[in-house]
């Protein structure tokens, strides 16, 4: 079934020119429906309260709430325990990859990335476009 | 404290022999806390003497050891001090660790100026490519996104400065120890110049790995896991990750 591009994106980064890139990388791919948070507690927040998103693209190292906490409560909530995850990082050390795995994350990006890496990893999580 | 050392003290100071004089019971205990509080070599050369002079006599020749000990113990506090009041901790404190931050806020505040710059003008071009078709269009949208994917460069950078700022900050933290133990203004030297500094090194690449190392090195669970950008070489690249991701499946 062909991706529907029109899917609701929540990205997820503390540098508002990180959050710039990656929606300006997703509008390339066809990506639209946009959505932006600066850490994982506003994301968790927009995740239960408006629902409906397809993908979560997300840093790690963020404050107060780190990506790998907002991942955790995500597969902790019944509700939203099967979004596809991706953990878009520069953190790169094996250990940080066993964590988010053990954690639940669909798939892992090491920064810095280019839209090729983007648009593999996506399509291995939500499928082909 | 115990009872000796009660009675070697007045006015909440150790009591310092006087050549020739009466002197009260001395302990070990009482030149212990005299190094502990930072006394000078004069004041724990006084109150050695007064040890040796005690009636509670021990062996003489344990004795006379136990002096020249801590006489020598005396004399490298001091050289010691001598030597940190030559690195200017004042100095590193107030001027030099404080500059050093700033200019590095500066440089993160820059390149995030420059980089919106350069995202503002590409949006521009990719308006631009709309109008075009064909290999125009595509040879536009192309560098559009080799751009964008280099403009990452600003997330890795900054990244990398906030850990540089965070090891500047565990030096900052332990100049400040270093005042609090040497007390006060004991360490103040010249505020003119940096040469005591430059003369010292300023941080060799071993110390500053060790600030590093000390400043990151404490932390445990989750918070272990947040180091940032690895250096080339020690990090691994997405296809080490890919790779250990598949090990799970």
């Amino acid at each position: 079934m062909a991706v529907d591009k029109n899917m609701k994106i929540l990205i997820v980064d503390d540098y508002k020119t990180m959050l710039r890139i990656i929606r300006n990388l997703l509008r390339q791919l066809g990506f639209t429906n946009i959505e932006e948070a600066m850490d994982g507690s506003a994301a968790l927040q927009m995740l239960r309260a408006n629902g409906g998103y397809g993908l979560v693209i997300s840093d790690w190292n963020m404050e107060p709430m780190t990506g790998l906490q907002l991942l955790r409560e995500v597969r902790a909530d019944a509700k939203l325990k099967a979004m596809p995850f991706i953990m878009v990082t520069a953190e790169s050390k094996s250990e940080n990859v066993i964590a988010a795995k053990e954690a639940g994350v669909s798939n892992y990006i090491v920064k810095p990335f280019n839209a090729e890496t983007l648009k593999a990893k996506m399509q291995s999580v939500i499928g082909e476009f | 404290m115990s009872k000796d050392s009660d009675r070697a003290r007045t006015d909440g100071k150790t009591a310092v022999a006087k050549p020739g004089g009466v002197n009260p019971r001395i302990t070990l205990g009482d030149a212990l806390e005299l190094i502990k509080r930072d006394a000078g070599a004069e004041e724990l050369t006084g109150l050695l003497l007064a040890l040796r002079d005690s009636p509670d006599r021990g062996d003489e020749a344990d004795k006379a050891r136990l002096v020249d000990e801590i006489r020598a113990l005396s004399a490298f506090i001091d050289a010691a001090r001598v030597d940190l009041a030559s690195l200017r901790p004042r100095d590193i404190q107030e001027r030099f660790i404080p500059t050093a931050s700033d200019e590095l806020d500066a440089i993160v505040q820059a390149t995030e100026v420059a980089t919106d710059e350069i995202m503002d003008a590409v949006e521009g071009l990719e308006v631009l490519a709309e109008g075009l078709s064909g290999d125009q269009a595509k040879t536009l949208n192309f560098a559009t996104t080799r751009i964008y994917e280099a403009c990452t460069f600003q997330d890795i950078t900054g990244q990398r400065i906030t850990k540089v700022v965070k090891t500047l900050k565990s030096i900052e933290e332990r100049v400040d120890a270093l005042l609090d133990t040497f007390g006060g203004g004991g360490l103040d030297g010249d505020t003119d110049t940096g040469q005591a500094l430059s003369r010292k090194g300023g941080g060799s690449d071993s110390d500053s790995h060790g600030w590093t190392l000390a400043a990151t090195g404490d932390r445990v669970g989750d918070e272990a896991l947040l180091n940032g950008p690895g250096m080339a070489g020690e990090a691994m690249n997405q296809d080490d990750i890919d790779a250990l991701l598949n090990d799970f499946d």
